[in-house]
Formats: C-alpha cells, structure tokens, sequence
C-alpha cells in the first residue's frame, strides 16, 4: 500500500498496520510550517541519534523545502538513509529499529538507520578456543559480525549482499564472499538456497543451515563457526559466509569433511607441532566413533584375535557382569551421554564438577557393584575423549550417532558387520556433496586442484608450500602468495 | 566432478581394485598348481591380457550398444553375466567370511547384509562408487606394501628357482580368461566425462600384473610349490606367519579380511550397478535402481543355489567361458569403433 501526499491518511495507515505495537512511538512536529511524523519503535533505536540527528535538527529549522529529499540532504545528520513509498516496507523498517520521518505533502518516506538495541558486546569464543590467535567471537548483533569479519580483510572486493529471512521473523542475513574468489556457480546456489527458504521465523544459523542442507544426511555439510579469524581465512579461500542476525555463528559454505578437523590456530603455530595434532584429531575421530563397535566385535564374535593376556584382564573384569558385553556398553555409553548433557545444561562452574565427580562416582560404582567392566568404563571414557578432540561441534554429533550404528552392526555380525558398517559410512559419505564439491575431497578427486589441497588434510604442510587456494576458490584466481613471496 | 560421472583417475582404481579383490586370494594357489616356479610371471603375462582388453573396452563407449537389436542382445548377455559372477563371488565371498569368522552365522544372514550394502551403493551412483575406491586405494596398498616387506623375512629365495618351465601356455590362458569384470570398463567409460581413458587403464593394468605377480612371487617364497597348492587362500595366510612389530593383535589373516572385503565389496558393487543399469537400457524404462534391486534379489536366490564352495569354484570356472566371449566381445566392438575413426 503506498503512501499518499496526506500525513494523517498516512498515520492512520501506519496505527492500522502497528496496532497492537505499543512500544512503536508515533510523534507529530512541525519543521517550519510544515507537519511531520516521526515513527520509531522504542528501545529499538540508539536514543541519541534520533534526538540528536534527527529531532533537534528537524525542530531548529524554521524552513522546510518541502520533500523528503531535502530533508535527507538539508536537514538529518545520519548517512543511512533511504526513501520508501509503501506501508509495508516502512513498518518492517520501524520494527527494525529505524526511524521513519513522514511529511505532509510528500508521498514518500524517510527510513532512517537508527538501529540501537541491547547487545552483550563482542566476548571471547567459547566453544572454538584457541591457544594462540585472536580471541573475539561472534555476537547476536549481526551488524557487529560483519564489522568483525572486515576489520581482518581491508579488501573492496568482500562483497556483503544482504537479504532478509522468515515472513514474520524478517531476520537480517549477509552473505559475504570475494568477488574474485568465490566460485560463482557455488555462490548462485547459496543465493538460491537462501532465497528459497520461506518460513514463518528463522532464529539461528542453525536453522538456516536445516533449511539449506534440506536433506537427511548424518554428516553437516556446511560448517558453523563462531570465530571471525576463521571466517575471514575462509573468505579468503574462496567460501562463502552466511551471517544470521540474532546468532553468534556464522556458516560456512561449502564444507567438505577435512576442514571440520581444521582449527583456527593450526594455521598460527609451527607446521610441524600442528601436523601431528592434525593427525591425532583424525586417529581421534575414527576412535571416537569405531572403538566401542570394535570391542563389541573383538569380545563377543572374536575374542581369539585379542592376546591372551588382555583377553584374560577383560575376561575377569567382566566375570560377575550380568549383562551382555552389548548391554553393557551401551549402559555406559548412556550414562557418558547423560553426563554430557547434563554438563551442557548447567552452570559452568556446577557443570565441571558434575563432570569430574559423576564420571568418577558412576564409573568406579558400577564397576564395584558388578554392573559393567572396568575395560568398558575405559573404553566408554576414551571414546569420549576422543570426541572431545575434534574441533567441531556438528562433527562430534555425527560420530555420536555413527558410534551406536557401528556398535549394533558389531554386535549382529562381528567384525564382519564392523566392516560393513564401516562400508555403509563410505558410501553415504562418498555420495554427499557439498555445493557440488564431493564431501571426502581431497581424499577422493584430489587431483582436481593438481594435488595441493593434501597439503591441508591429515598434515599441514608449511605456510609457504601452500600457494594454491584450495579448490573451493575459482579456478582463476587459485594463487593466494603474490609475486614478491619466494 | 560431479555426482554422475566419474574421472579417468576413478576408472583406473576401479579397474585395478575390482581385479585386486577377487583375484588376490584365488588366482595365487591356482597357478602355482600350474605354472610352478615360474607362475608369478604366468600370472603377471595373464593380468597383462585384462590390461589390454580394459584399455580396448575403454576406448569403446558401452552406452551406444542399447540403440541396435543386436547391442541390447549383448547387453542382456553382459547383464546375465554380471548377475551370475556377483552371485558366485558373493557366495565365495561368504564361505570364506564363514571360515574366518562367522562360523555360525546363516550364509544367507551374511550374503543378505552384504546385498543390502550392495544396492544401497547402487542407489548412490556411479561416482560414489569411484570416490569409494579411491578412498579405499590407499589403505588396500598400504596394508599389502606391509604385509609384503614384512613377510621378507620368511622368504627362502631357493624356493623361487624355477623347476621347469610348465604350463606356460595354460596359466597364462587361464589366467587371462579369469578377468571378471574386465568388460565392465565398457560401461564405465560411459560415465567418463573425458573421453578415451584407455591408456590410463591400461597403466592401471600393468600395475596390478605387477602387485599380483610380486605378491604370488612372495608366497611362492615363503611357502613353496607344495605349501602354495595345499592352501585355499596362501595370501591371508602368509599374512598370519608374519609378525608386525608393535601390533600386538593375534590372527593377523582375519585383518587381512578386511582389506580384501573392501575389495570383493568394489566388485561386487560394479556387478549389481552395472547389471541395473544395462537391463535399463535395454528396457528404456525406469530407473536402474529398481532392476538393480530385482538383481539384487536374484543374485541372493542364485547365490543359495551355490551350496558348496567346491560348487561355487565349479561354477567359476564354468564362467571362464563367459569370460572368454566378452573379451571377443571387446575386441570386436574396439575394432568397430577403430573403423569407425
């Protein structure tokens, strides 16, 4: 509905399409001779602005020019500022912390950004900690994030396409990416993906990310980060970040298997130091998911491929268990999962002794009351441990689910379902793709960027061997070392 | 790279892990029956035959076979084919899986858990099952480049003198004619976005003649003529006489299971796919899914009617002659597409 060169035809559209918003302030003042209206949603807009910039200005002026586009230029000191013509996109503007200045005889309006609400301001990562390296993370303000990500890369070529998601939500989302560095036929799919989710509401990345991958796979195909150094550094690589406003993550695309094992500090310490623990991640992720299968296997179907002398260990620790070695792993493994979960809810400072104390208490008790065997205990905590050590939120969840299916195909058929389900996982992994990129690139396909992307798997070769981007950057623009860097 | 194609590279492993995995545990203790001392090298000529048929066949695109009468005839031999040599290998397959570790297990139990893998992957495409195999490329040669420098030390080099030259003619004949699944490159170019991969295969070829010349050779080493002809399966056993420093698992042969499931598995997978898929073209109806899943279906019934494993080496060899004919099969089609050029 537009709006027409009446004031008060245009307030009273205005209260018909807010009623109900009492915090929407609509003040009348006159600049001169000349009526205006100025709307705003209170506690939504930075206080200082609109009484500074905009209505001190406005009521100090004893001229009017008579449109709105002299007012922008004459009279408001904000540099934001766009004229709308229709209710609809002045009331999403209002609602979003702007101001909206209408004056009688003039058919169109003046949106100006005011945004001011409540933030927690930038605070340290807490789920991405970094030894080395910069400390800030992402905030729910997703102007802030963007702030975050240009202050590491001065580029005029990071490009910030802005858009808005869910019908009532109308959440604020930015894409950035290098112009000259993104793939465009990765970027078009983003955007089309994007454009394609219609929902009532949109709350978090994560839900972003569910509308995107629209697919039942175990494995996250886009990466959430709450560190803007990795953003950056992805960026820079060629990807695409999507930031959400109201979320403190921001996705990644596209995402294929190996960077969930890349951290951000990988990149700031020695090569050689990182290399190992690169590895040990991976060795950590196959523990995490495959041990408790594999001791199913071993100890039920093949207990002669384990020696003689553990064998006999975990024979006598298990003599007075009265469950199945199945039942038994899975009661621990519950009991691991619960303490998880629990720690996660808590408090922080009640959830860390939840941890230790629980652990200990559940673990030495059941071992002592005959319920399981101290080598599952062991094996249920390990595990766990491992998980612990990769670096990535989404991919610890997937091993979670992968353990249980690995642990049932043991337990039905041995080594022999081991394997098979270890089959199952390579296939459905080979067949995921992220954004048309295989998801095990570059274990599979990697000869496609000549072989330089193993240089960033299980070992991370020395930052001046890795002169190629890697195959997520547009095939023009692969050299990321300029011509002076020998 | 994308999800319907595969790459010339993705043909090449799949070439020589399809061949690996079925031929590494029989063909060793069959030629050494035949060739004697000198049956490493037997075999390496033989491989060498599949080399040159899976470089002819990948010059030649399989697809065009469904637009004549006579193609889709031979299109429904190849599809028969596949179907019968998935259902013995699947059936050799779970025997040995009986023996070495599921001795109470149904055939059927393990034979079904292993179809439903089967058309899962089927279901996935083409590239999967290329991404598959080069993913499982390295850790298949990693484990044989171990098992092979640590069996060195078994070796007794006076084993290896060769006896008499015997059986050349045949082991090579034999051997060549052992090839399953060479015809399948036929089809798989078809899904090669770059045309004309069949120099890479025939490298891949070369390459396996020498993985399993080299490692017939070091049974032969280890174990002699004799101790070669006794033993079912001389490779996973060299396996369980050596000793891997800092391992300290017993049974290292049921390891060795693993690497050679991953294999069959690969084949086993190229037959059910393959099958699905020229029985599709024949028809022109449909998706490959659903006659890869009917296939599925018979080559678990067919795989039951193979009640012994001396019944299942029986039909094996009773397969040589299919063999025989796909690779007349190729040369006339390379011969065609050679004129055609």
């Amino acid at each position: 509905m537009n709006f027409e060169k009446n004031l008060a035809n245009n307030k009273r559209r205005l209260q018909e399409a807010l009623s109900g918003a009492e915090d929407v302030v609509l003040k009348d003042l006159w600049c001169g001779k000349t009526q205006l209206l100025l709307a705003y949603t209170d506690n939504m807009v930075n206080n200082e602005a609109v009484q500074q910039a905009v209505l001190t200005n406005l009521m100090q002026r004893q001229a009017f020019g008579g449109t709105a586009t002299f007012l922008q230029e004459n009279a408001i000191a904000v540099g934001e500022i766009k004229q709308v013509r229709t209710v609809e996109e002045a009331v999403v503007g209002i609602l979003w912390g702007d101001t909206l200045l209408l004056a009688d005889g003039d058919d169109a309006a003046l949106e100006i950004t005011t945004k001011g609400w409540p933030n927690r301001g930038v605070s340290e990562a807490k789920n991405e900690v970094a030894l080395q390296g910069a400390k800030d993370a992402f905030t729910e303000v997703g102007a802030f994030n963007i702030v975050l990500v240009r202050r590491r890369m001065k580029d005029p070529s990071l490009q910030v396409k802005r858009m808005r998601i869910g019908r009532r939500s109308q959440t604020d989302v930015a894409v950035l990416y290098l112009k000259d560095v993104v793939r465009p036929e990765i970027l078009a799919e983003t955007m089309r993906r994007l454009q394609e989710i219609d929902v009532d509401a949109v709350t978090d990345s994560g839900q972003i990310v569910q509308w995107m991958e629209g697919r039942r796979g175990l494995f996250p195909t886009m990466q959430l980060t709450e560190r803007p150094d990795k953003t950056a550094a992805s960026i820079c690589e060629g990807r695409i970040a999507i930031l959400a406003d109201n979320s403190p993550t921001a996705i990644l695309v596209p995402a294929t298997l190996n960077v969930f094992f890349q951290a951000a500090d990988d990149y700031y310490a020695r090569w050689e130091v990182m290399s190992l623990t690169r590895l040990l991640r991976f060795v950590a992720a196959v523990a995490a998911a495959g041990l408790p299968g594999l001791y199913v296997a071993l100890v039920v179907y093949h207990p002669h491929l384990i020696p003689s002398p553990l064998a006999l260990k975990i024979a006598e620790g298990r003599s007075s268990v009265p469950f199945p070695t199945v039942v038994e792993v899975l009661l621990m493994e519950l009991a691991f999962e619960l303490l998880r979960e629990a720690g996660i809810r808590l408090p922080s400072p009640v959830s860390s002794t939840i941890g230790v104390v629980g652990g200990i208490v559940i673990g030495q008790s059941a071992v002592e009351a005959g319920l399981v065997g101290p080598a599952v205990v062991i094996l249920a905590a390990f595990s766990g441990i491992c998980s612990f050590a990769v670096p990535n939120l989404a991919l610890v969840n997937a091993l979670r689910v992968m353990k249980i299916g690995l642990l049932f195909a043991a337990a039905f058929f041995g080594l022999y379902g081991f394997y098979l389900g270890c089959l199952a996982l390579l296939v459905s992994l080979c067949a995921t793709e992220s954004f048309g990129i295989p998801y095990l690139y570059p274990f599979c396909s990697g000869e496609a960027n000549d072989g330089t992307d193993w240089q960033d798997t299980f070992w991370r070769a020395p930052l001046g061997w890795m002169k190629r981007r890697p195959i997520f950057a547009t095939i023009k623009n692969r050299w990321r070392v300029g011509r002076r860097q020998k | 790279m994308t999800n319907h194609s595969l790459s010339v590279r993705q043909i090449q492993v799949l070439f020589f892990l399809d061949l690996l995995g079925i031929s590494m545990l029989y063909l060793p203790s069959m030629v050494a029956k035949w060739g004697g001392g000198y049956c490493a090298v037997w075999l390496g000529c033989g491989v060498l035959v599949w080399a040159l048929f899976g470089a002819m066949a990948a010059e030649c695109s399989g697809k065009e076979l469904a637009q004549s009468g006579l193609g889709r005839v031979l299109l429904l031999f190849f599809a028969g084919k596949n179907l019968l040599q998935g259902a013995v290998w699947l059936r050799l397959m779970a025997g040995s899986l009986s023996v070495l570790l599921l001795p109470k297990t149904p055939l059927v139990l393990t034979e079904g858990a292993m179809v439903l893998l089967l058309w899962y992957g089927v279901t996935k495409g083409p590239a999967c099952r290329g991404r598959a195999a080069e993913v499982l490329l390295l850790p298949v040669v990693l484990i044989l480049f171990a098992v092979c420098a640590f069996s060195m030390a078994g070796v007794e080099l006076e084993k290896l003198v060769p006896s008499a030259p015997v059986g050349a003619g045949k082991t090579i004949g034999l051997v060549a004619l052992s090839g399953f699944g060479v015809e399948n490159i036929l089809f798989a170019s078809a899904f090669c976005s770059q045309k004309k991969a069949g120099k890479a295969v025939a490298l891949s070829g070369v390459l396996l003649a020498l993985v399993l010349a080299a490692l017939t050779a070091l049974s032969y080493a280890v174990f002699g003529g004799t101790g070669m002809t006794i033993r079912r399966y001389p490779l996973l056993q060299l396996m369980d006489t050596i000793d891997f420093p800092l391992l300290f698992v017993e049974r290292q042969d049921v390891w060795m299971v693993g690497v050679w499931l991953w294999s069959v598995f690969l084949f086993l997978w190229s037959c059910l796919f393959f099958c699905g898929w020229q029985f599709a073209q024949v028809v022109q109806r449909g998706k490959e899914r659903w006659y890869a899943l009917g296939a599925a279906v018979v080559m678990l019934a067919l795989a039951q009617l193979v009640v012994t494993e001396a019944a299942a080496m029986f039909f094996l060899q009773g397969l040589l002659w299919m063999n025989g004919l796909s690779l007349i099969l190729i040369l006339g089609l390379f011969l065609k597409e050679r004129s055609r050029a």
